[in-house]
């Protein structure tokens, strides 16, 4: 690896914490990536603020961009969307998306944060696929929701359901 | 709570990943759910349909609401007839693969397997335009005899008129393909609610096929009126006995009175059924139903299941399957509509081919009537690798 790639950069969470991290695995955040486009030389010496994510998540992002840090860049937005319909998610995402749902939640929103495509899809995917197959019942225990229909409401959107349920 | 956390957009990412029923299930969560989804329709489904993009085969004969009147129910109807469609293209490869390739035993159908995926992939484009035949044809039907027009009979015409105007939505293209497989489809489906026709009597009382053979009408109603839905659940049926009970039970349910074998009889003016039948009571729920819309919301809690009068089977409660895949809601039709529905309906001979055969050479899709493919050689296609 060149040298110039492997050069570390400085971020600093919202609690205060500095997380070192190579130059181009913290690119794989394209908010980042144009900051130190922005900044040029003066990133090198100075930390970036990350002002909306907490050490303990920002770790766990930087944890995932180190392990995609050579993939190949995503194609035409449109093009690989279109490709990947379904809600595979490969294995070492999978388990590296194993975390409590508080967790699971903040990836969410820094990977939006921070504008890393990839990792936002799979934190949508890993969402969906709670969802995925599980009566309304078992989604209401999964994301610990409160039932506020009375039986007849609920009843009535089951009757409006029912007809696309045959397959 | 955590979901409603994140930036709508977010929010209506995840949502579109799922599939239809699960986003259904999401609306029966809680009310919060229920306001999201329904607000964001038009979002979740425009995101839905670009992680999973439609054949063109079905926005050709479905089209597309604009952008921003695209909605779930378009969505859910689609996804119905790609489901309906893709079962009922299994269950034909599989009969194709027995009754006319002949693999029988688990081996020969093991090597068969391929041969039977092509088959699949290639009836499903056709099945489609077929159900939307039989589906646009009982729309027009209806929407006829409820402007109290005086339905066309098959002896007032020469070329089916609801059957060009069909067909002229169709390209030659399709218009081919679909009427070289038609008269097997149609065999196959005969085919299953008749007894196996090798059987001479003795057999047929051993097996206790007692039952008279189908009236060819009935078969005609059950593919107009019962619809694909209708005929799957009837083919999915084991035994020939059972199957023909379920027509029975499927007949009564729609016309409110028992099959009539004589086919004088069927062909009889309206005003002649017209004498009270025993009623089922759940018939009399289904009736009480008749004055609602398929889509409008009923005004009472304890309102019947709408779609129900129209496809309701007194035979097994719990596995009706509602009024097959109507693309515009269409009030359900009473006994006495449907009875004439029926008779405005086509023989079974008549069905789709003598029109098509027609409008073929009219459009040039051939040039003679004999460069139409012969059935032998549009099965020995089905199951070419190399052949698209």
């Amino acid at each position: 690896m060149a040298a110039s790639e492997s050069t570390r950069i400085t971020l600093v969470s919202n609690d205060g914490a500095e997380v070192h991290v190579e130059r181009n695995v913290a690119e794989r955040s394209m908010l980042i990536k144009n900051m130190m486009e922005d900044l040029g030389e003066a990133a090198m010496t100075q930390s970036v603020p990350i002002p909306n994510v907490n050490e303990s998540v920002l770790k766990k992002v930087i944890e995932w961009c180190e392990h995609h840090k050579n993939d190949p860049p995503a194609a035409a937005d449109d093009d690989s969307d279109s490709r990947k319909k379904t809600t595979d998610i490969e294995e070492w995402d999978q388990k590296f998306m194993q975390v409590d749902q508080e967790m699971l939640f903040e990836i969410i929103l820094a990977s939006n944060y921070l504008d890393i495509k990839p990792l936002l899809d799979v934190g949508c995917k890993t969402v969906a696929n709670m969802i995925k197959g599980k009566s309304p019942e078992e989604i209401r225990k999964t994301f610990n929701i409160t039932n506020d229909f009375t039986p007849e409401e609920e009843e009535q959107i089951r009757r409006e359901n029912e007809w696309a349920e045959d397959r | 709570e955590l979901f409603f956390g994140l930036p709508s957009d977010l929010q209506v990412n995840v949502v579109a990943y799922l599939y239809v029923p699960d986003i259904l299930n999401l609306r029966q969560v809680s009310k919060t759910w229920l306001e999201f989804i329904t607000s964001n329709e038009t979002p979740i489904s425009r995101l839905f349909l670009k992680h999973n993009p439609v054949p063109c085969f079905t926005v050709n004969l479905y089209p597309l609401p604009g952008p921003s009147e695209l909605d779930l129910n378009y969505i859910r109807r689609l996804w119905h007839k790609l489901a309906v469609t893709s079962k009922l293209s299994t269950l034909l490869a599989d009969w194709i693969a027995t009754d006319i390739f002949l693999r029988e035993t688990d081996r020969q159908k093991q090597e068969f397997l391929p041969q039977r995926a092509r088959i699949i992939r290639r009836l499903i484009p056709i099945l489609f335009t077929i159900g939307h035949f039989f589906q646009t044809y009982r729309h027009l039907l209806v929407q006829q005899i409820l402007d109290k027009e005086h339905p066309l009979l098959p002896e007032d015409y020469i070329i089916n008129p609801i059957e060009r105007y069909i067909m002229n939505l169709y390209d030659n293209k399709t218009l081919l393909q679909v009427h070289q497989v038609f008269p097997v489809i149609l065999s196959c489906l005969s085919r299953r609610l008749r007894p196996p026709s090798y059987f001479g009597c003795l057999e047929r009382s051993l097996h206790g096929y007692v039952r008279r053979p189908l009236p060819a009408l009935v078969l005609v109603g059950l593919l107009y009126i019962g619809g694909m839905e209708e005929v799957i659940r009837i083919s999915e049926i084991e035994t020939y006995n059972s199957r023909r009970a379920a027509v029975d039970d499927w007949y009564s349910a729609v016309f409110r009175q028992p099959i009539d074998y004589t086919h004088e009889a069927c062909r009889c003016p309206v005003s002649l059924f017209q004498k009270k039948s025993r009623q089922l009571p759940s018939n009399a729920v289904a009736n009480s139903s008749l004055n609602q819309t398929c889509n409008g919301t009923p005004s009472t809690g304890t309102s019947p299941k709408p779609s129900k009068a129209f496809t309701s089977s007194t035979g097994e409660p719990g596995n009706t399957v509602p009024i097959s895949g109507s693309d515009q809601p269409l009030p359900p039709l009473s006994a006495e509509q449907a009875r004439s529905l029926l008779q405005s309906l086509p023989a079974l001979k008549d069905i789709w081919v003598p029109t098509a055969e027609k409008l073929l050479l009219a459009r040039q899709a051939v040039d003679r009537w004999q460069d139409i493919k012969r059935v032998a050689q549009v099965m020995h296609e089905l199951i070419l690798a190399d052949f698209t």
